[in-house]
């Protein structure tokens, strides 16, 4: 067991002494993946931080009807009929012209609009509540109930979610490309990184591997050093990300608050501050290995 | 019944890359606690013979059995740990630069994965045998050429290998120098184990007393037993 044991200890320590040794080139190739990582990073957040904003928001998918000025009772009756008797339909309120006007004139603090002698200029209309949460749903009632009698104008509220949604899903889709492209990326930094340290290193993987080094044993210090090389850059990564967003997180709050969004800087959990420099190590790792397994295939050539 | 030799050539064959035969047809045995010196000009096969008995290379034709492994039919690690049982020594000697003394001669523990504090009193057992205890903080470029000589010899034992395959040890080194390698090498043969050397010295294989094989144009050219001792 300890025979086993040792020598991932020695290549574990000969990898840590290789790392203080250049602590400026260390340090250097550990920012250069850091940057790398910081680009998905970013992405992820703000695609995560987005898809939060229709749930905070309350946002059901609805449809308004106004009705035409000269509809008669009778119309706007047969409307809410209709309407009622959808099983796409949730909930069905009307809203009376007088109520709209008084509505409005509140909102805009106008109490003059009510005594006017002028005609109320505002349709009778009903409020729609589209069952589901399909975006088809809402797009079918608004185009059904647009050509029924008395019907003026129907207005998709819940529009700008559905166009949200479709810009989260490209959102969703780059962040994995561009994690994909650029995790690559990381690995390929670990690679030339070694590839650089083999050619230094050349006559002691000869000598080891004359004296019974099995290829294994000579990866086994490159792999340990890629991999701590990958985790220190994707700790930095991680705390640079930290950084900005504390930097730009009080600006980003602002505007969140106004959607009832959460703080912007809580949007990274250590458990993934963990999960990314765990796999900026593997991939150093595999890096690393990847390229002394190419330089033993070419020197056994 | 006999025991299986340690190492077994039959019918041995190498042919490099560039389709050069470099041996022919060569059958040899060496069992426990012989003393083989290989002799021949430049040029003759000695080095490859040497590499082929410790698995460094493959034979093209005939078979290499060591330890009981044929090393045809062994896979890149498992050749490299068969090559764990033996101490080289290179004629180019192959010592690591950037390291000490100390370090160098830790490389073939480090390999085989002893304890640490086990494997830094080896070394130093090592480095007592061959007279450098006293430099093992020292850079191998420091050393004079019979001291990394030296080096070389206490990295192939400090593993306490069943064998020793050396090549020319004293290559480059003057009489004096050359005497007290050998010396060491006779005394290491004593305790028990195996050795096998290669020299295109005739006075130094005569010096030697062991089993001469004469290589000639990678061919066996002569094979004699070894003088008895007065």
């Amino acid at each position: 067991m300890m025979r086993w044991v040792h020598p991932h200890l020695r290549a574990l320590q000969d990898a840590f002494r290789r790392l203080l040794r250049e602590p400026v080139g260390t340090l250097l190739s550990a920012l250069a993946i850091a940057l790398v990582v910081c680009l998905p990073l970013a992405l992820y957040v703000t695609v995560r931080y987005l898809e939060d904003l229709p749930a905070r928001m309350s946002v059901s998918p609805q449809v308004t009807l106004f009705l035409q000025h000269a509809a008669s009772q009778e119309q706007a009756a047969a409307v809410e009929r209709r309407l009622r008797e959808r099983q796409d339909v949730r909930a069905v309120h009307f809203v009376g012209r007088e109520a709209a006007l008084a509505e409005l004139a509140k909102k805009i603090g106008v109490s003059d609009l009510l005594d006017s002698s002028a005609e109320n200029p505002l349709p009778d209309a009903f409020v729609v509540q589209v069952d589901g949460d399909n975006p088809d749903a809402l797009e079918r009632v608004r185009d059904e109930t647009a050509r029924w009698p008395g019907v003026e104008y129907v207005q998709a509220d819940g529009e700008w979610v559905r166009r949200l949604d479709s810009l989260l899903v490209v959102g969703r889709t780059l962040t994995v490309l561009l994690a994909g492209l650029l995790l690559a990326g990381v690995a390929a930094i670990s690679f030339n990184t070694i590839r650089l340290q083999i050619l230094q290193r050349q006559a002691e993987i000869e000598v080891t591997s004359l004296l019974g080094g099995t290829a294994v044993h000579i990866r086994r210090p490159f792999v340990y050093f890629g991999a701590l090389q990958g985790l220190l850059a994707g700790l930095t990564g991680a705390l640079l990300f930290v950084a900005a967003s504390l930097y730009a997180g009080p600006a980003l709050d602002q505007l969140g608050r106004l959607y009832g969004t959460r703080p912007f800087a809580s949007l990274l959990s250590w458990r993934e501050v963990v999960f990314v420099s765990a796999a900026c190590a593997i991939l150093g790792a595999t890096g690393a290995a990847l390229s002394v397994r190419q330089y033993l295939r070419v020197i056994r050539e | 019944m006999s025991a299986l030799p340690l190492i077994a050539l039959n019918k041995v064959s190498k042919r490099y890359r560039n389709a050069q035969l470099v041996l022919r047809d060569i059958t040899l045995e060496v069992d426990s606690g012989d003393l083989v010196v290989i002799c021949g000009h430049s040029g003759a096969g000695k080095s490859t013979l040497l590499k082929l008995m410790c698995a460094i290379e493959r034979p093209s034709e005939g078979n290499v059995v060591v330890a009981g492994q044929n090393t045809r039919a062994l896979s890149r690690s498992s050749a490299a740990i068969l090559r764990r049982k033996f101490g080289i020594v290179f004629q180019d000697r192959k010592l690591l630069f950037d390291r000490t003394v100390f370090a160098n001669v830790m490389l073939p523990l480090e390999i085989c994965g002893f304890e640490r504090r086990e494997a830094a009193r080896r070394v130093r057992a090592a480095l007592d045998k061959v007279g450098l205890l006293s430099k093992e903080k020292a850079m191998p470029l420091t050393l004079s050429g019979g001291e990394q000589q030296r080096l070389c010899i206490a990295r192939a034992i400090v593993h306490r290998p069943m064998a020793l395959i050396v090549d020319e040890p004293t290559a480059h080194l003057d009489e004096l120098r050359a005497g007290e390698i050998v010396d060491m090498l006779r005394a290491f043969h004593q305790l028990g184990a195996a050795v096998v050397l290669s020299t295109h010295d005739a006075a130094l294989a005569a010096r030697l007393r062991g089993r001469a094989v004469v290589l000639e144009a990678g061919a066996l050219a002569a094979h004699a037993q070894p003088p008895a001792i007065a």
